[in-house]
């Protein structure tokens, strides 16, 4: 499945590995539609994937969400105030959490804990060979371990990201009350006002991108591992790292389609 | 298996409380966007629509009824929004409705405001044109602010002498203020103006009391003021006084000249009120002269009785006696 090196170095080792790196992403991207839309199915894998992915990252999600969410109100309210500006804090955070802090801080949290658990696992599987017996048993380790836990992250992100975001604006609200008397009714009445699809829609399609990254970087990294134990650590780790980034050039990405398309 | 089986409901449950929340959470943002409500279309055109924007709200007398639809160049000086407003706001809208751009708060986004137009007129149809009232010009407004920064700029510089003035050592507020002697001074004025304005009052409450006495009264000053006859009497009296006056002026003016004339030392007057020897000859020429006339009595007497011209006496004061009674009668 993997890419293998012709000629030694055509740049440098670092670029070569970079460029490299690439191309394994891309071959595994293919291969994950290839094998994944094939039948059968692993519906019960994708379940189960989606409740370790989903619901077993729910508490770190949501408890990180609400505290950006009453911490991004305390941290604007001084200045808004200086502009006279403080009626506009539920506008204010509503827009800065859906359109940016929910879908990147449920990212970033699953490449995290999700991308690094996902390159573990499969790497550790790969050390011990267990992929090689799925193979000669034959059962389709690609679709079983792959693309499963592909599909289940692209998924389960788009939901915590929901979470999150519902989440966070409680936490806005609670960061409100704390030095002004804000009515539950009045701020969300003032956030969903303030909120329009061109805030939405985006976010939320970019999130499908966000966990099908976090997925596939993971599995790759993990599938490809190598060096026994050493190379599952450094496979997990690379792993979050190149998830982490590839989801913050897709957001780059999608908001400047959305300020070309004029949402912005 | 069980397990497996809860695991699964649960991840239902989270699923499916995640879906409900995105949905709930469209459906809440559609409706302040009025996308499932019914609504028609209406249009303004202004010459400037600055900041106003797709989804900007619409508002009739502050109440939200609409969000703009629209907002495109026609030609070089006017700008057309269409407007989407809720279908049971209709009947509120008259054709004869105005549109302005306003500021949603000091800061807040641009609205599109719709109020009444004066008397009553019939409801608004799809497409209708409303009348525009073209918002304020912020650069007029800042050019105004400008001046009266200006004029600020220049009071300011004035109160500032003002108070250096103030402030200096020579001033009079600062020989006031550090000069006790003239602030008992000051005191002291201020003290008798005191005293005065009392005394005004007094004379003043006085003066009141005596004119509502004479208005009241039946004395020779009330009819002075009331009776028109004295009043014509009076100024008859005036007239006559005047021309008095200008004859003693007259007089005044000939007896100036003739004083004059006497003191620039020509003439009888002069001689008799200077020249002492020519008034003892005049004295005695007057003694001389009564002395004479004494004389010319006795002779004229004698005359009388003398039998010559006794005749002519007695016709004399005959004819005098008849002279008389015809002049009696």
């Amino acid at each position: 499945m993997a890419i293998v090196r012709k000629v030694k170095t055509v740049f440098s080792k670092s670029l070569d590995d970079f460029f490299y790196g690439i191309a394994e992403l891309a071959q595994f991207s293919v291969n994950v539609f290839k094998e994944g839309l094939r039948p059968p199915y692993e519906f019960k894998e994708v379940l189960n994937q989606c409740y370790e992915i989903g619901i077993k990252s729910f508490a770190l999600v949501g408890v990180t969400a609400f505290i950006l969410g009453l911490v991004l109100v305390m941290q604007s309210r001084p200045t808004m105030i200086q502009f006279g500006a403080g009626s506009y804090l539920p506008a204010m955070s509503s827009i800065s959490i859906v359109r940016e802090i929910g879908p990147l801080v449920t990212a970033l949290i699953c490449a995290g804990k999700v991308g690094s658990g996902i390159s573990a696992e499969l790497g550790s599987m790969k050390v011990t060979e267990q992929i090689d017996a799925m193979e000669v048993s034959g059962t389709n380790p690609f679709k079983y371990l792959v693309a499963t836990r592909i599909l289940a992250t692209t998924l389960m992100i788009p939901i915590l990201t929901i979470y999150a975001d519902f989440i966070s604006l409680i936490g806005a609200f609670v960061g409100s009350n704390i030095k002004d008397n804000i009515n539950i009714y009045f701020y969300f009445n003032r956030v969903f006002e303030a909120l329009h699809y061109t805030d939405v829609v985006p976010s939320f399609i970019k999130t499908f991108f966000f966990g099908f990254t976090i997925g596939l970087v993971g599995c790759t990294k993990g599938y490809n591992s190598k060096k026994g134990t050493e190379g599952v650590g450094k496979a997990a780790n690379i792993s979050v790292v190149m998830a982490m980034v590839g989801v913050i050039i897709i957001d780059m990405v999608v908001t400047q389609i959305t300020s070309m398309l004029g949402y912005l | 298996m069980e397990k497996e089986l809860k695991r699964n409901i649960l991840l239902g449950f989270f699923i499916l409380v995640g879906i409900i929340l995105f949905i709930t959470g469209i459906f809440l943002i559609g409706s302040k966007s009025e996308i499932f409500k019914k609504t028609f279309p209406i249009t303004a055109k202004f010459s400037n629509a600055i900041g106003l924007k797709l989804g900007s709200n619409v508002r009739y007398n502050g109440v939200k009824v609409g969000i703009v639809k629209s907002v495109d160049l026609i030609n070089d000086t006017l700008v057309q929004v269409d407007m989407s407003i809720e279908e049971e706001k209709r009947h509120f809208i008259h054709s004869n409705a105005i549109a302005s751009i306003a500021s949603d708060g000091l800061m807040g986004d641009k609205i599109v405001n719709i109020i009444a137009g004066k008397g009553g007129d019939k409801q608004v149809k799809d497409n209708d044109l409303l009348v525009a009232h073209n918002p304020l010009n912020t650069d007029h407004v800042l050019e105004t602010l400008s001046q009266s920064n200006e004029n600020i700029k220049v009071i300011t510089d004035n109160l500032k002498t003002l108070t250096s003035e103030i402030n200096s050592n020579n001033g009079p507020v600062q020989l006031l203020y550090k000069n006790p002697e003239m602030a008992k001074q000051l005191k002291h004025s201020f003290s008798n103006l005191d005293a005065i304005t009392s005394k005004v009052l007094n004379v003043s409450a006085t003066l009141q009391q005596l004119t509502s006495q004479i208005q009241k009264g039946n004395g020779a000053l009330n009819t002075m003021i009331n009776d028109t006859a004295l009043a014509n009497n009076i100024s008859y009296t005036f007239d006559k006084l005047k021309a008095t006056s200008d004859e003693l002026i007259k007089a005044s003016g000939n007896l100036n000249q003739t004083i004059q004339y006497a003191n620039s030392g020509k003439g009888t007057l002069n001689m008799l009120l200077t020249d002492t020897t020519f008034a003892a000859t005049v004295q005695q020429s007057m003694a001389n002269i009564k002395k004479a006339s004494i004389g010319l009595d006795e002779n004229m007497e004698a005359m009388k009785h003398n039998f010559l011209t006794r005749g002519y006496f007695r016709r004399q004061a005959k004819k005098n006696k008849n002279k008389s009674k015809t002049t009696g009668q």
